[in-house]
């Protein structure tokens, strides 16, 4: 799965991941390989990136995340 | 012409040419940075609109008030263009295009509102009468995210209460160093035409983001809490990546012309100042060539007596 990770001026994360923790507006969700297409709101928070043992975490202010397919876009 | 003219012209020559090599280089520098910023910023831009563009089945059902098209009475233009010349034909070339665009509106002069970037702008627009809403000049290099949204927020909230029907912008696009184009784009009502059209125009031709958007477009989307409220977030937020987006392309346009320009300024005035040089040593020449004919001449005149 392919995620991309980016701020307006620069790219925060742009690789292949196992899994993304999000927290939506809805509460905090965990994209998985294979997920629906998903549109949805973020809330502050912290949004961690899995891929091969190693974790990433970003803070999230506000930010918008797509799924689609094999890829996961963020928008902070 | 006499020796000194020559002289004095040559080491004026010699003067631009110091001076155009010096912003050569320094546009040298800022190119790059600018080049690298530009680069930075198209990833964001360019995943902003594709959500967008694979959300556009359902932004004709959802009704936003950024969506919505009226009759165009009002409009407002962001034009933007460098503080400085010397940088070829990148000003004119938007000026010329914004002119042209301003021409095929049907609406009337007054009802136009210019929100200027760039000293060019900004007099080229007053000097013709224009309604001149906001002017931006000396907008360093880093481009402020703050300052962008700032004014996104103007043009959208003037969109929304309805004091514009529409809004273009006219930008330069940077393509490659040696080649900029003057583009222009409806900011607002945002249309999945005119999406597509920006996310076409934000993948560079080549270099390495030039990738093809993934084409996969999944018919049916969960959106989380609604349709409406990921576009409430997502529509005011592109608007300003729109701008910021224009301006950085318009930074790394600016810098790389001014550094062909200069390249070619430098380049001719080491012509000129070869040409002179060559002037002025056939001069001399001659000049020693008659004395010293003269002083044979005199010798022979005396000797014969």
């Amino acid at each position: 799965m392919h995620v991309t990770i980016a701020r307006v001026h620069e790219n925060l994360f742009n690789g292949e991941a196992e899994s993304v923790s999000v927290p939506t507006t809805g509460g905090e969700i965990t994209i998985l390989k294979n997920h629906e297409p998903l549109a949805a709101t973020l809330k502050p928070g912290t949004l961690t990136v899995r891929s091969g043992g190693e974790t990433q975490s970003f803070t999230v202010e506000y930010g918008v995340l797509e799924v689609s397919g094999s890829t996961v876009t963020v928008l902070l | 012409m006499a020796l000194k003219d020559i002289k004095s012209k040559i080491q004026s020559v010699n003067r631009t040419h110091q001076v155009t090599k010096a912003m050569e280089a320094v546009s040298a520098v800022k190119m790059r940075k600018s080049q690298a910023r530009a680069f930075s910023g198209r990833p964001y831009a360019r995943s902003a609109l594709s959500i967008l563009e694979r959300l556009a089945p359902s932004l004709a059902s959802v009704k936003h008030p950024l969506t919505e098209k009226r009759t165009e009475k009002h409009s407002a233009f962001i034009v933007v263009t460098s503080d400085k010349g010397l940088a070829g034909v990148l000003n004119a070339a938007v000026l010329k295009e914004t002119s042209r665009r301003l021409e095929a509106l049907t609406i009337p002069k007054d009802a136009v509102d210019i929100f200027a970037f760039g000293k060019k702008a900004a007099e080229y627009f007053e000097r013709r009468g224009y309604t001149l809403k906001d002017r931006f000049e000396n907008i360093s290099d880093d481009v402020s995210i703050e300052d962008m949204e700032r004014t996104a927020q103007t043009i959208v909230n003037g969109f929304t209460v309805g004091m514009y029907d529409r809004v273009d912008i006219v930008y330069t696009n940077f393509k490659s160093t040696f080649e900029q184009q003057p583009v222009w784009r409806r900011v607002l009502p945002l249309s999945s035409g005119a999406l597509h059209d920006i996310v076409v125009g934000i993948v560079p031709e080549k270099g390495m983001f030039a990738r093809p958007g993934n084409g996969e477009s999944p018919s049916f989307y969960t959106t989380e809490p609604s349709s409406e409220e990921v576009l409430d977030v997502l529509l005011p937020r592109l608007t300003s990546v729109i701008l910021y987006h224009a301006l950085l392309e318009s930074k790394a346009s600016e810098h790389s012309a001014r550094m062909v320009a200069m390249k070619n300024a430098s380049d001719k005035s080491r012509d000129l100042s070869k040409s002179l040089l060559r002037t002025f040593n056939k001069v001399r020449q001659a000049a020693i060539t008659s004395e010293v004919s003269e002083i044979v001449g005199g010798i022979e005149a005396m000797a014969s007596k």
